[in-house]
Order: C-alpha cells, then structure tokens, then sequence
C-alpha cells in the first residue's frame, strides 16, 4: 500500500475519530467569526486563490499529505500523545532576528513567525488568505481603505497583556523604521507612509478591535502584503515597547504564536516552546529547535544519526537520504521560479534622455539582445527538459513566462499552448535565427550566480554554457555574488551583453514586474520588451475590479511572452527531508521564498 | 636589532635539513634509501600527474574542459557498472568529463603555484636580504611588515578582495603572494644574518664591493637552496589553499578547471555513492602532487643543504 | 632592558595602526553592505535612508577617526547583519570556541607529531621512518574539509563515535574537528622534532649515556626528547596565524559556532564593524603574543637587548 494511501486512510480515521470523540474541538473556529471576508467589493476577490498546477510531471517522491479543502481535519487530528523536542537542521540565514523589520520576508518567516502571527494567515494547503488575528477584513471602492476586524481573545506571551488594535499600527512602523531592511520596506513605505510617525498617523485604530490602513497609493493586493504570504508584518507588543523598548524585543520578544520564543545562540540555535490552548493550533510538539549548519553534508549526516527530524537537503543528496530511509517531502505550492534574464534589454520612451543610449542609460542600441530574434535564440538554445530532470530530479513545472503561474490571476493558457512551437529546444532554429540577425558569434557574459532555495543555479549556469556554445554564441562565464551583480550590474544599469539567472518566489505577477519589468524607481532590470509596460502596471496594481486587473496582467505577460523578455526555466516547490520514524505529517504551502512555515501543524510519528 | 634572531629557529626549523645519510640500513630499508638519493617515485608521480598533462592537456586531453551535457551527468567511472570507457573517471553534475578537466586543472594548478611561488619569493627574497643585511631601521620595519602580514588573517583578506575586485586566478595569487612572502621574507633574513658574519662577506666588503653586489653575488647563491626547498614544500600548500578557497566562494571561478574548485565543488557528493567521484578523483590528484613535492622538497633539502643549520 | 621592552612595545603599537588603516581601507573596497543586507526589491531611496541611519554616508576619513577613537576603547560599533548586537561582543563570544578547538587541534598535532618525529629519527631511513612520514604528510595533502567530512561519515555517520557536529556533546565534540584542523600541522611539527632529535642524538652527552649503559628507551624518550621538544614550541607563532586558515573550513562543517564562520560571513555581507573587530583582536592576539616571546627571549639572552 503507498504511502499516500495510508496517510488518506490515517486521515480519515482520525477525523471521524476527532469528530465523534473531542466534538471536533481541536481545530475550533473562534467564536462568532467570519471565515472569510464576505465579498461585498473586488477587493476580496483574492487575487491568490491559487491551486496547485494540474500538469504535474512524474513525481518520484513521496508527499506525505493530499492536498484538501481548507482546514479540514487532517491527520494532524490523530495526534495524542505531544512529541518533545522537534529540530529542524537548517541553513543559517544571513540576517538572524527576531526583528521581522530587520531582514528578508525569508528571514522573518523563518525565525519570528514561529512566536507571532500576522493578521491574515495563509493556508497550508493552497496557501490562500484566511483569518488569523484578523477575522475578516474589507476595502472601500477605490481600494486606498482597508478595515480589518480583529478578535479579541488574544493574549501577549510572556504576561504583556492582551493584544488590541493598538499593537497593529505600532508593528506596522517597525517596519518603515529608518533602519529597516525588511523586504517590504520599500512598498510600505510606498503604501502606508516614509516614517513610523506616518504610519501611526495612516493606519488608524477605530476601536480596539478594529483598525483601518489609509493607502497613500491605491492598491489591489494590500490584504497580501499585510498578510504573511509575502509580508513581514507580524505582531508585536506595544506595551513591550513602551516598557522594554527594542532591546526588550531583542531578548525576549513577546508575540501570539502557536510558538514562544525562548533563546537563541547565534549560528546555533533558536529555541521555542509550546504556547498551549493557541486560538489557531496549538504545536504537537514540546518545543522546537532550529538547528543552523552551514553544510549540506553535516544536515544530512544529522538527519541519518536520528539528531534532528528534519533538514533542508539539496536535491543532489535525495538519492542518498531516500536510501537511509529518510523522507522527501514537497511544499503544496510551487515556490521558486528560476530564470535567466537577459540583459541590457529596455525600450526607451521616445524623446526621454535615454533615447539614444548612453553611458548611464540601460539603453544602449548596440545590444544584440535587443533583437528580439537573439532573444528567441538564446530561449531555444536552453534544453529546459534536461534542466529539469538531470537538474530538478523532474520535479519542475513548466515556466512560460516569468513571474506568471496558471494558478495566480493574468495568466493566458495560450502561453502554455505555444510553449513548445515558441520555445521549444531547438539548436538549428537558434543558430539561424542567430545568422538571420546578423549576430552570429556575438560575445555574451554569463553571469554565474546563486541564491538561497536553489543550490542548482551554478550547474544550470554551467549547463547553460555548454547550450548557448553549441549555437555559436561566444560565450564567457563569470562566477559573481548575487550582491556584486547587484551592485556593478543592474543598479548603474550595466547588464549590457549579459545573461543572469535569477530566482522570484511564488506571488501575484506585478510584484515581479514591478522589479523586473517596469521602469522608474523600483524597475532594476528595466527588461521591458514594449513601451505599454509601465501603463499595463498601473493598471493591474491599482484597479480593484479583478478583470480589469487580470486582463492588463495578462497583456503584460503576452507582451513578455510574445517578444521572450527573459528566459524562464522552470517552477520549482520546496523540499524536505523528514526522518519518518519521528515526523508523522508536514504540510506547508512553501510560497514564500520556500520558507518552512506552518510548523505548528506539523504531527510527530505515532 | 638582532631581537628577532630566535626566529631563525622557526623559520628553519620548519624546513630544517636532514642530516647526510651516515648508515645505511639493510634490505627494504637500502632499496628505500636507494630511492630517497634519486626521488623516482616522486619524480615520476609528478611527471604523469602534473607535468605531462599541463604541457599536452590539448593534445590528450578526450573531451572539452568547460563543455558537457546534461544527459551525461554524474556516469562513474569506467570499472562501475553504468561507466564508459568514454569517460574513463567519469563526469560531474554537468556531465563534463572528469579526466579532462584533472589534465586541464593540472595547467591551472601549475600555473597558479608557479606565478604565486615565484613572485613571493622574489619579494620576500629581497626583502629579507635587504634586511638581514643592512638592518637596524630597514630591519625592524620589514620585519613589522612580517608581523602585520602574518597576523592577518588570509581568509578574510582573500574574502574581502574577492568582494572587491571578484573571484578570479589574478585574485588567488594575489592572495597566495600576500600570503607568503613574509615566509621567505623570514627565512631568508634570518639566513642572511647567518652569512652576514662569516669571512667572505667581509672580505668583500673590504675589497670594495657595493652592498647591493655583495648582496646579490655572495649572500643571495648562499641563501637561494633554502629559498628552493620552501618553494617545492609550498607548492602543495598554495594548491590546499586554493582549494580551501574555493570551499569559502573565493577561489578561481567556475567553471574553469581547477583542482581545488572540483573538490570544494564535488564536496556535497563525497559520501555519496552516486558522485562520490566527482571530489575524489581530483582529491587524490592533490594528495599525490602534495606528497610528491613534499617527497622531493625533503630530498632536495638533502641535497642541497647538507650542512647542518639547526640552531 | 626597559628601554628594549619600551621599544618593542612602541614597534607593535605602530604596526597596530598600519594595520587599522589596511583593515578599514579593504573592508570598504570589499563593497557596500548595503547591496547585500538590502532585500531585492530595495530602492536607491531605501538604500539613502539606510545609509545614513548607519552613518555609512559621513566622509571616508571621518569613519575611519571615528573608528580608530571608539576601537581604542574597545567599541567597533553595532554589527550592521545582526542588529542589536555589539561587534566586539560577537566576537569575545566567540573566540573562547575557536581558541579552545585551536587548543585541543594543537594538542592533537603535538601528540601525533612527537611520537612520529621520534621514531623516524631514531629508526632514520627505515620502512618506520617512511610509513611515519606518509601519516604526517597525508594531512598536510588534503583540504582540511575533505578530511572533516570524511572522518564526519565515517566516525559518526558510520561508526556512530562522535557527534556529528556542533558543541553541545562537550568534549566528544572537540575530536573530529581538531584532528582535521591539527593533522595539517603534524607534518611541520614532526619534521622539526625529527630534525632536532637527529640534533640530540648526535651529541657528546647522548654518546656518554649509552656508554654508561643507560637504556637505549630512557635515551631516546628522556634525555633526547626533553631536549628536542624545545624547537616545536617556538614554532608557536606561526601555528596562530595558519590555523585560522585551517579552523575556517572545519568551522563550517562541523557548524562550530567560531570566529572564523562569523568572520566568513561577516565579510560576505560587508559588515564592516564585525570584519574589523576580528581582525584587529586576531592581530592584536597575534602581536602581543610575539611580543611576549620577543621579550622573553631578550629576558634569557641578554645578548639581545643589547645588540
């Protein structure tokens, strides 16, 4: 019997156990509260109501979940007895906080949300939006008022007191504090104010159990960035604050987790334990340790000597871990998408300084990758299928167009259609369409980077070499640190005749066009194809009427299709390697960077 | 300002000669000894590891160093089952050639520790000299300059020139240089103080010799053996270093071939029974150069430098 | 002898400046720590702000007096990658790790190389010597990591012997790190002991023992080897500087929570404070250490102070 079949069963028996035994108490709704916001405007048409993507290819590992409906009752029902000590072996992030204003969304997901929960949480299964410390939540027509209603059995760990609409504005600032670095700091300031005092004055406590955020900019999606989908807004003590200022968030900070924050040493550990009787889930284990190493082989080597119960294991070593009788499991989502982006690619607006080109314009018209037939070249040249099942062990879906996936609103299903006759592999096509362009033989830099989730990147690079050598591009390489490129390439706009692979996470399409594609401060890349980009960008992110907005997405991403303004390789889910003699089932949505949240759900082996 | 003479210890004491071969023994040990005056194994070792496929990687070499193909990857080596005899050590996660890129790495590594060696014992020849020569002022600092460089640490220095100016071969020597020089720059002082005050110095000096000629024609040939022994002992250190390097990102860059790179590289396969060739085979390329230039380093220490400079 | 002791310590003093302008002047070109610290998405304006919250944008010399007055009391200002911490704290955290794992390393070494320097003395030449040899050179010819993570596979993994890695399992912990960090240091270490006990043995004193028909052992392990150990020690200063180059790498296998893994990382995201704080307190370990050797030294042989 597999695997899965088992866990269905286990599944099943224990909800009809759970139902009839505990009045189906475990996983109690709060009292008296909306599930979802009832969709009295667009706003509430989430734009991520995504699914898993029905085309998936042959998966050799095993998921230790079906995907289902929402919050149902699921094995983790069947759990009686608590498991102790859970470690997870990990690789130690670069920022290590408890501070979410102090790094990545990556970062935050990984070390605060443990101890404190956002507003709106996200579901494990298909990672929707859905009430957490907010019940429900609304805009108003034009989508620069957003209402969100909160309830008010919550309480601060550590004795700070119960948790009102007081703490919200105050968790909001951190994160435009003039030293943050969060990932949204720059779209929070950008949409609730520059400074903390802004924000204060912006996001306006109705009652203590309702708060109002008053957008500067309207916007579609605000309920996704205040959500922990992408955001790094969790909640923290105001009367900590007041009482213990930063310092006391430094060494103890208090939040409303299913977690408790307890110690932490760092490039060791981080220590929490079990906040019982929690208003979503309480954890089935005692407590739970991060346990940071930085090298592959010595997480894997903890997990084959039983000292941790799951590790972040790069998909090299699966073989090898399967073998010893470890577990791989995947996110229920897609979360990384990787590209290559190809550079120096950007349509002037006519008459604006850059029209000619220029030292300091990313324009230049001496770039051959301003053909549009060198760029359907180099996307012919790549062999996405090899890449995907030497590189990725097949796990990867198809990518047509970065920053789109069919579940997430603007996509065209003709992408996918075209995707073979458009951009199939086809070395003969690509040398002509080389000739025909008259840069046969062009020089190109290929910019070997990496960055955290895809250890592949390198290979894929070095890979890519031996593609774009075979139809005749003279290619040289470069090993660069993400920071350099950042720093000598595409920030003084120097990606001239050069190709970089980069990675996004799993999020509406015009967060990535937004620094991919679109001009003017927060456009990077500048790697519009077409002088409608920055119209269509407007348009998507402001209109609250989902079709409009869908319909501007899905002009963007023809334009991006049609004219291979990249060259994207592949949707990648998050993976783990669990020890199935102690982990019983880990469910997690993984759209976040493929950050490890929903820890509390996970079930020690019975 | 002699403060700095118990350094002599140290410094030639680590590459500290070994005293002529008074009795010889019997049996394995003669044929052993045998060997030791004419270091074939070494020599020959080096021969067909490094020299021969450094000088003729083009012509012997049977596939492209940075190409590969995906479809090809990790196939082990031709006595396992799934091997080819195309492939006679396999390929690695890109499906490159392995043998290949040992014979190109081997080029690579040759010119990285031949470059690196030469312009560190340059500089820390002339340096030492200098200083152990003229001393007093020049003395001390240099010899402050040998603190500083000594109690840097290489690794972030290697690091934050990585950073700087990016991974690539002119960075690692950089570093290896930065790295070393003070090492001959040490040995080589203390030598000179050596043979400062013996006769023939003198002598020149009072024939009228200039200090830069009697530096160059009479204390440089009587240093200049010690100098070749911690140049042979070190070329096995600079190739570790690189590879260490690579280990830490600021080493020479993918996807060229450089031994110290597949290793840092193959790392994440090395316990793996699916790749545990891709670090293996280029580990045991640097194990045998290592041994056998530590091997001829010792007999050239013999040979060179018979007598006994132990303080 | 004062005024030797004064101008030595006046030398180191002044290399300790040199070294403070090398220091800041390299961690800057290293680049801006704000390209690495920022997330993707982070806009120039961002970057401003961040920047002068940091004081990263005041003129280059400013920072530079600015550090060199606060280093002098100890203080290199807040870590810019791990907010809310002190760089000097950070590293006086860490240090007691790294220097404790150098210790037990050095001891491994000794250990190791002593008992392989004696022998290949005394039996010069034979199959011993030779197989002595090889022990002390295979670590010398291997990437420390590579011999980490194969004696983590196998002793751990395999055998089960050892923790895998970490700190946490006290003094089982230490053995597989320091005997990768330590054997590179065995070869070195036994060809000075060999040397020297060729040295011992060859002398007038040794000779008139065996003569008197002390027992060949108590020659070689006492009168010898007291005499030889003696060279291995002032190899001392050179040990201090090479196994940070080792313990970086093994830091990062076994996840030892040292400084070289801080300094490593530190110095990929351009954190500036905590780069400067490890080297100045690596140099200063460094410096004072020869100086005290330095001064001992003159101390025992007045010749020294004198010339």
């Amino acid at each position: 019997m597999s695997k899965i079949a088992v866990l269905i069963a286990v599944a099943l028996t224990a909800a009809t156990v759970t139902i009839v035994g505990c009045g189906g108490a475990v996983e109690q709704p709060a009292a008296g509260v909306a599930t979802q916001p009832q969709a009295s405007d667009a706003a509430t048409a989430a734009p991520v109501r995504p699914s898993p993507l029905p085309a998936t290819p042959a998966v050799t590992i095993v998921a230790t979940a079906t995907p289902r409906p929402t919050n149902t009752p699921s094995a983790a029902q069947a759990v009686t007895d608590l498991g102790g000590r859970l470690r997870i072996a990990s690789v130690p992030p670069v920022q290590q906080l408890v501070g979410s204003w102090l790094g990545t969304t990556t970062a935050a997901n990984m070390q605060v949300r443990p101890f404190s929960d956002p507003l709106i949480h996200t579901d494990r299964f298909d990672g929707s939006l859905v009430p957490g410390l907010a019940t429900s939540w609304e805009a108003n027509e034009d989508g620069t008022q957003w209402t969100f209603h909160l309830r008010d059995d919550i309480e601060f760990q550590h004795g700070w007191g119960k948790f009102t609409a007081h703490d919200v504005p105050h968790s909001t600032g951190l994160i435009v504090k003039e030293d943050a670095i969060a990932s949204d700091t720059g779209i929070f300031r950008e949409l609730f104010g520059n400074t903390y005092d802004d924000v204060i004055n912006n996001v306006v406590v109705v009652d203590d159990n309702t708060v109002r955020y008053d957008v500067q900019v309207p916007n579609s999606i605000v309920d996704f960035f205040i959500s922990a989908q992408q955001g790094n807004l969790f909640m923290y003590s105001k009367a900590q604050f007041e009482a213990e200022g930063l310092d006391g968030y430094e060494a103890r900070p208090a939040g409303v987790g299913p977690w408790q924050f307890e110690e932490r040493t760092l490039d060791v550990n981080l220590l929490y334990s079990r906040v019982p009787d929690h208003y979503r889930r309480s954890p089935f284990f005692e407590e739970l340790e991060w346990v940071l190493i930085p090298e592959e082989n010595t997480r894997l080597a903890q997990l084959k000597t039983g000292q941790v119960q799951i590790g972040e294991i790069s998909r090299e070593l699966h073989i090898d871990a399967v073998g010893s009788g470890l577990e791989v499991v995947q996110s229920q989502l897609p979360s990384l998408q990787v590209t290559f982006i190809i550079g120096g690619v950007y349509n002037p607006e006519a008459g604006s300084e850059c029209a000619d080109g220029g030292e300091r314009c990313f324009y230049q018209p001496d770039e051959p990758h301003l053909d549009v037939r060198v760029r359907e070249a180099i996307n012919r040249a790549i062999n996405r299928q090899e890449i995907n099942e030497q590189l990725f062990d097949g796990i990867g879906q198809p990518h047509v167009v970065w920053g789109y996936h069919p579940a997430l609103p603007g996509w065209n299903s003709r992408w996918l259609e075209e995707h073979e006759e458009k951009y199939g592999f086809d070395p003969e096509r690509a040398r002509q369409l080389l000739k025909e362009s008259g840069h046969e033989g062009y020089k190109v830099k290929l910019l070997l980077t990496e960055l955290p989730g895809v250890p592949e990147m390198i290979p894929m690079g070095e890979a890519t070499y031996t593609y774009l050598t075979n139809v005749g591009i003279d290619v040289t390489s470069e090993a660069v640190e993400w920071s350099t490129y950042r720093a000598d390439y595409y920030r003084p706009g120097r990606t001239h005749g050069t190709i970089a692979a980069s990675r996004g996470t799993y999020r509406p399409a015009e967060i990535t066009v937004r620094s991919y594609n679109r001009s003017g401060p927060t456009g990077f890349w500048r790697t519009s194809v077409d002088p409608r980009t920055d119209t269509l960008y407007d348009l998507a992110t402001r209109s609250m009427d989902p079709v409009v907005k869908a319909d501007a997405l899905r002009e963007l991403g023809d334009l991006k299709f049609d004219l291979y303004s990249e060259a994207p390789i592949v949707w990648l889910p998050a993976q783990l390697v669990i020890d199935p003699r102690e982990v019983g089932e880990y469910v997690w949505p993984g759209n976040i960077n493929a950050s490890f949240t929903h820890t509390e759900y996970i079930t020690p082996a019975q | 300002m002699a403060a700095d003479d118990r350094i002599r210890a140290p410094a030639i004491a680590e590459e500290t000669p070994a005293p002529p071969d008074a009795a010889r023994g019997i049996g394995v040990g003669r044929i052993m000894s045998e060997a030791r005056r004419y270091p074939v194994f070494p020599i020959l070792l080096l021969l067909i590891v490094l020299v021969i496929p450094a000088a003729f990687a083009d012509f012997i070499a049977p596939h492209d160093p940075k190409l590969g193909s995906l479809g090809s990857k990790l196939l082990p080596p031709v006595w396992m089952e799934g091997g080819t005899t195309e492939h006679l050590l396999g390929t690695d996660r890109v499906g490159r050639d392995i043998l290949t890129r040992i014979m190109y790495g081997a080029r690579v590594s040759v010119v990285t520790a031949v470059i690196a060696i030469f312009i560190a014992g340059i500089l820390g020849t002339t340096m030492g000299i200098v200083a152990g020569y003229t001393g007093g002022m020049v003395d001390a600092v240099v010899m402050r300059l040998v603190d500083i460089s000594l109690s840097i640490p290489i690794i972030l220095l290697a690091l934050v020139l990585v950073a700087a100016v990016g991974a690539s071969m002119g960075t690692v020597i950089t570093v290896l240089v930065l790295l070393m020089w003070s090492r001959y720059a040490r040995l080589v002082r203390g030598e000179t103080l050596a043979v400062r005050v013996q006769d023939f110095i003198a002598r020149a000096q009072v024939s009228g010799s200039s200090h830069r000629r009697i530096m160059l024609r009479h204390v440089f040939p009587n240093v200049f053996n010690s100098i070749i022994v911690l140049a042979t002992l070190n070329v096995g250190f600079v190739i570790i270093l690189e590879s260490t390097l690579s280990f830490l990102g600021a080493g020479i860059p993918p996807p060229q071939p450089a031994w110290g790179l597949m290793v840092a590289d193959g790392r994440v396969l090395i316990t793996s029974p699916n790749g545990w060739w891709v670090a293996m085979f280029p580990g045991l390329a640097i194990m045998l150069v290592v041994l056998s230039m530590n091997l001829l380093g010792d007999w050239l220490r013999d040979r060179l430098d018979p007598k006994q400079r132990q303080v | 002898m004062q005024r030797y002791i004064l101008f030595r310590v006046g030398q180191s003093i002044l290399a300790l400046l040199v070294l403070t302008v090398v220091v800041f002047t390299l961690a800057r070109v290293s680049g801006d720590p704000l390209d690495v610290l920022l997330p993707l998405e982070a806009t120039p304006a961002d970057a401003a702000r961040v920047r002068a919250a940091w004081g990263l944008d005041r003129p280059i010399h400013v920072q530079y007096f600015t550090f060199l007055g606060n280093a002098l009391k100890g203080d290199f200002g807040e870590s810019l990658r791990i907010r809310g911490r002190t760089a000097i704290s950070l590293v006086l955290e860490r240090l007691p790790n790294t220097a404790a794992l150098a210790g037990v390393a050095v001891i491994v070494a000794v250990v190791v190389a002593i008992p392989i320097g004696v022998l290949s003395a005394v039996k010069k030449d034979t199959p011993l010597d030779y197989i002595g040899k090889t022990i002390a050179l295979f670590g010398q010819s291997l990437p420390a990591f590579w011999l980490g993570l194969m004696m983590m596979w196998i002793f751990a993994v395999q055998l089960g012997w050892f923790p895998v890695s970490g700190k946490e399992h006290g003094a089982l912990s230490f053995i597989l790190p320091a005997i990768a960090i330590g054997w590179f240091q065995v070869a070195a270490l036994m060809r000075l002991v060999r040397s020297s006990m060729l040295d011992v043995l060859d002398t007038e004193y040794v000779k008139l023992a065996r003569i008197k028909g002390v027992p060949e052992w108590k020659v070689v392990w006492k009168h010898c080897l007291r005499n030889a150990a003696i060279a291995p020690f002032t190899y001392f200063a050179l040990i201090i500087g090479s196994l940070l180059v080792g313990s970086v790498s093994i830091e990062f296998v076994f996840a030892w929570p040292g400084v070289g893994r801080l300094a490593v990382d530190a110095t990929a995201a351009r954190d500036f404070p905590v780069v400067q704080a490890v080297v100045i307190t690596f140099c200063l370990v460094y410096i004072v250490a020869n100086l005290l050797v330095d001064i001992a030294y003159a101390y025992v042989d007045p010749r020294i102070r004198y010339s």
